[in-house]
This record gives structure tokens, sequence and C-alpha cells, in this order.
């Protein structure tokens, strides 16, 4: 027990999965359409083909939006932070749009681009630009102007305060808005999958939900939650290792 | 011109060059008013090679300006300011008040010392170790070349900005009020180790401060500026002290001095 506790969260997991199973024996809920995890895990691997080959499409997708949208962001972000004439320019319209939830914009995309990969792909960039894009700005704004000046009272030029001062205090910025997206962009590629309705994950928890395999519906949905939680510890300890000195709490 | 009572053509034996402000002037530009708002008016100002000269004004009378112009940071309006010799040029090492903002987070305390070094471009890692150890001493920062200055407290970090400095090896050093922030305990140790030192450097020093105890203290030379626009109000050298902190506040000569200083920036203005 001792051992447990050390790691609660694995406890708590084991605790979920407990009631789960308990909840099912005991007829609690109608294991019809909440089949124990056993079951859940063997139709999960009875379809692996099929499930296998939406997930891969899916993050596929998805990760091609999370990535231009990301440097979009940075690339943006950077201008605005930098330049008060950009900012004038660019905030009024960033607030507008950024308004706009990124599910919201899919059917439009589907009219414009009309292809399955094309519009998840830019409804995840549009969701992960908005949130990474503040981060950005953030981190501009965070960049220490005492220690861009001692840069240059050392003698750097613009471009060495931007590689040596700039760039270095960004990076955990960066980072946070990578960890941050990870969520967004799963939401939206399940939901654009969902409303494009050919293919992907998203189309494979429907498709299954409607055909009443509710042991594949809950396989997708678990491997999405498996996916997300290890990409989001990914960053975070890449987070950590890289940057023991940086606290979310600096952002404020 | 108040800034002649002091002698120029003394010699002293440094590597340090002169400094010549000639008229230097600084306005700002006001938003939404026609007329520029002048902070700094037709300065005339020489400091001599290996001086320790102590600025003391009121808050916003332009001396930071003035430390920032020296050191290119910051453009000149009008005039000039010249180095006696001019080649090579002289190496400038800036202490900022805002010692948490000039430091980098993501340094090392170590690292932060070599910052200097290391934008410079000395490409060798155990020179610039070397030449950090030595200073971390100096300042007595052993034993934290690993923390991050977030781990430090503010007296501490400002020492972390002066070894920075130092290992830089400046032949002027501008302080631009670098005990400002600190409490007044702290403040009390680090102005006893500047002294030490400053003396043990034998460089040009320019010292601002709004604490006229402090410049008195700190000062071979003391400047006073007068509010905006930045005039010299008067200027005057200390002879060579060697009486203990407790013993220089006591002295009649220390009042002296203070009661005249303050008297001077108290009859130009509310601000001081």
């Amino acid at each position: 027990m001792r051992g447990a506790l050390r790691f609660p969260g694995f406890t708590a997991v084991a605790v979920i999965l407990a009631t789960w199973v308990a909840a099912t024996a005991t007829g609690f809920v109608n294991s019809e359409f909440i089949p124990p995890p056993h079951e859940v895990l063997r139709a999960g691997a009875e379809d692996w083909t099929n499930l296998g080959a939406a997930t891969v499409e899916s993050m596929w997708t998805a990760l091609v939006g999370y990535a231009v949208g990301f440097g979009a962001a940075v690339v943006v972000g950077m201008a605005v932070g930098r330049y008060a004439s950009v900012d004038s320019w660019v905030s009024g319209p960033l607030d507008f749009f950024r308004a706009i939830p990124a599910v919201a914009v899919v059917p439009m995309a589907l009219l414009v681009l009309a292809d399955s990969f094309l519009v998840g792909a830019f409804a995840v960039a549009w969701g992960c630009f908005f949130l990474a894009v503040i981060n950005v700005i953030a981190g501009v704004k965070h960049i220490p102007d005492t220690l861009q000046d001692a840069a240059r009272s050392f003698g750097a030029g613009e471009v060495k305060v931007l590689r040596k001062v700039g760039i270095p205090s960004l990076l955990p910025y960066f980072l946070s808005s990578l960890r941050q997206n990870v969520s967004v962009a799963l939401i939206v590629i399940v939901v654009a999958d969902m409303v494009v309705g050919l293919s992907g994950l998203g189309f494979y928890i429907l498709r299954t939900q409607s055909n009443a395999l509710f042991g594949r519906m809950y396989a997708s949905i678990v491997l999405i939650a498996i996916i997300g939680y290890v990409a989001f510890r990914l960053l975070e300890v890449a987070q950590r290792r890289l940057f023991p000195w940086w606290s979310e709490t600096s952002l404020t | 011109m108040v800034g002649d009572l002091v002698d120029m053509t003394t010699p002293k034996t440094s590597s340090s060059p002169a400094i010549h402000l000639k008229g230097v002037t600084k306005t700002y530009a006001r938003r939404g008013q026609d007329e520029d708002l002048k902070i700094i008016d037709s300065l005339d100002l020489s400091f001599r090679p290996g001086e320790l000269v102590t600025i003391v004004g009121p808050s916003g009378c332009g001396k930071s300006t003035i430390l920032k112009m020296i050191d290119g940071l910051t453009p000149l309006t009008g005039g000039s300011i010249t180095f006696e010799p001019s080649s090579p040029k002289p190496r400038i090492g800036f202490v900022f008040q805002d010692y948490s903002n000039a430091l980098a987070p993501w340094k090392t305390v170590q690292k932060n010392v070599e910052f200097g070094l290391e934008i410079e471009g000395v490409a060798s890692r155990t020179e610039r170790a070397e030449a950090a150890a030595r200073y971390i001493e100096m300042v007595g920062l052993e034993g934290f070349e690993k923390a991050y200055p977030r781990e430090l407290s503010g007296g501490m970090q400002q020492r972390v900005q002066l070894a920075r400095v130092l290992a830089f090896e400046p032949d002027v050093l501008l302080m631009d009020e670098p005990f400002g922030s600190l409490d007044a305990q702290i403040r009390r140790v680090m102005q006893e180790e500047i002294r030490r030192i400053l003396e043990s450097l034998d460089r040009t020093v320019l010292f601002v401060t709004h604490d006229i105890e402090e410049s008195l203290y700190l000062g071979d030379r003391t400047v006073v500026l007068d509010h905006r626009p930045a005039r010299v109000l008067t200027d005057f050298e200390q002879g060579e002290r060697t009486s203990s902190y407790e013993e220089f506040v006591a002295s009649n000569e220390f009042r002296t001095r203070y009661n005249q200083v303050w008297s001077l920036l108290q009859r130009r203005g509310d601000h001081a």
C-alpha cells in the first residue's frame, strides 16, 4: 500500500478501472452500452487494422496542422510583440478571429478545401495558432529589456541580441504553447473527422457508435486519451529538462 | 562654470580613458505636445582617468540617461561625448539598477558572469570559466556557481551583475543606482564591498545615485545635478578617506558636505 501511495496517479487510474469493472460486473451499468475494460481491449484488438489506420491518418493530419499553426504563431507573434506598428494593425483582427472556435471553421473549410486532410489540418492549425500566438506575444514582451541593453553594452549587434537574449528567453514560451496545444489539436481533429465524415478517429467513433459496436468505440476513445497523455507528458518532461530555471508563474 | 573647479591637468596613472562631455543635450518628444521635454541641457563635464565620481541628483533628473549616452545605449540629441585617448575604443561595463531584469534567468551564476565574454566572442571555455571564477570569488559568491538567479536574493543577484561586468575587465565602469533597489542593511554591506573592489581596480568609475550619503561616502569626487534639465549645481573633490563608514558619517566634514548638497537640491525645487 505504501508503494502504491508513492504513485498516486497510478493508484487513481487503478481505482477508476476497478470501479469500471465493478460497475459492469454488478450490472450497475448496462454492459451492452458500457462494456467492461477487457471487452473494450478485445474489441480494439479485433479491429486493429481499421482502428490503426484511422489513428495514423488523424494523428498525421493533426500533427501537420499543429506544426503549421505553431510556425505561423511564432512568425506573427514575434512581429506583433516586437513592432508596435504591426501590433496596431494585427491585434484587432487577431482578437476578432480568435473568438471563432476552431471547430466552427470546419464546415466552411470543407466548402473551400474539399479534402479531408486539408480540412483537418487547416482546422487544427487555426486552433493551435490562436492559442500559441498569445504565448509568443507574451514571450516577446517578457524578453528582459535590461538584459538586451547589457548585451548591447558588451558590444552585441541586434542579431546577436536576438540570438543570445531573445531566442533563449522565448524558448520556454514556445514549449508551453506546444504543450497546451496538444489537447486543442486532439479536440479539433476529432470534430473535423466527424464533420467531414469520411475517415479518421472522429469518424471511427461515430460509425462504431451508430453500428452499436460500443467496444470499438470505447477502444478508440481510450486510444485518443493515451496518445494525448503521452504527448503531454513528453513535452512536460522536455520542458523540465531543457528549462529547469523556468516556472509557469513567471508568465504572470 | 562650476565644473572648472576640478583641476583637469593632474596626471593620474590608469589605463582608463578620460571622458569629456561637451554641450550634451537630450530631449524626448512628448506625445501630443509641440515642445519636446528637455532632460539634459548643454551639459559640460569631464572625468579624469581612474577617478571615482559619484553623480547625485533627484530622481528623474537624467543622471541615468547620462550613463546610457556614455555607453552608446541612448543617442544624444546634441553635443558630444569623447574619450581621451579615443583609441583603442574603451571597454565600458554597465551595472544596471534593475538587477532582476539584467540577468539571464536561464543561465546559472557562472554562465551569467561569463555573459560579457560570451558576447565578446571569447571562444575558450576555460578562459571564460577562469575569469568568471576569479570575479565570483571577488564578489563573495563562491558555492553559488550553479544556482539560477531566481534562487538568489536581490543583493546576491546584484553581486552576480557586478561580477559579470568585472569579468569583462572594463576600462570604464558605469554604475546606475546599483543599490537603489536593495534594502538598507544589504545596501550598507554592498557599499562597503564596492569600495574595497573599486579601490583595487583603478578604473574610471561613474556611480549614479539619488542617495546623498552614499554619494559622499563612495566618491572621490561628487557631482551634484539639478532637476530637469540636468545642470551641474556643484562639483567637488574630497580628500583621501581612511576613516570607516561610522567615523565618516559622524565627521564634521561629512555633515558640512551633506548640508551643502541637501540645501542645493532643496532650493532647486520640490523634487528632491
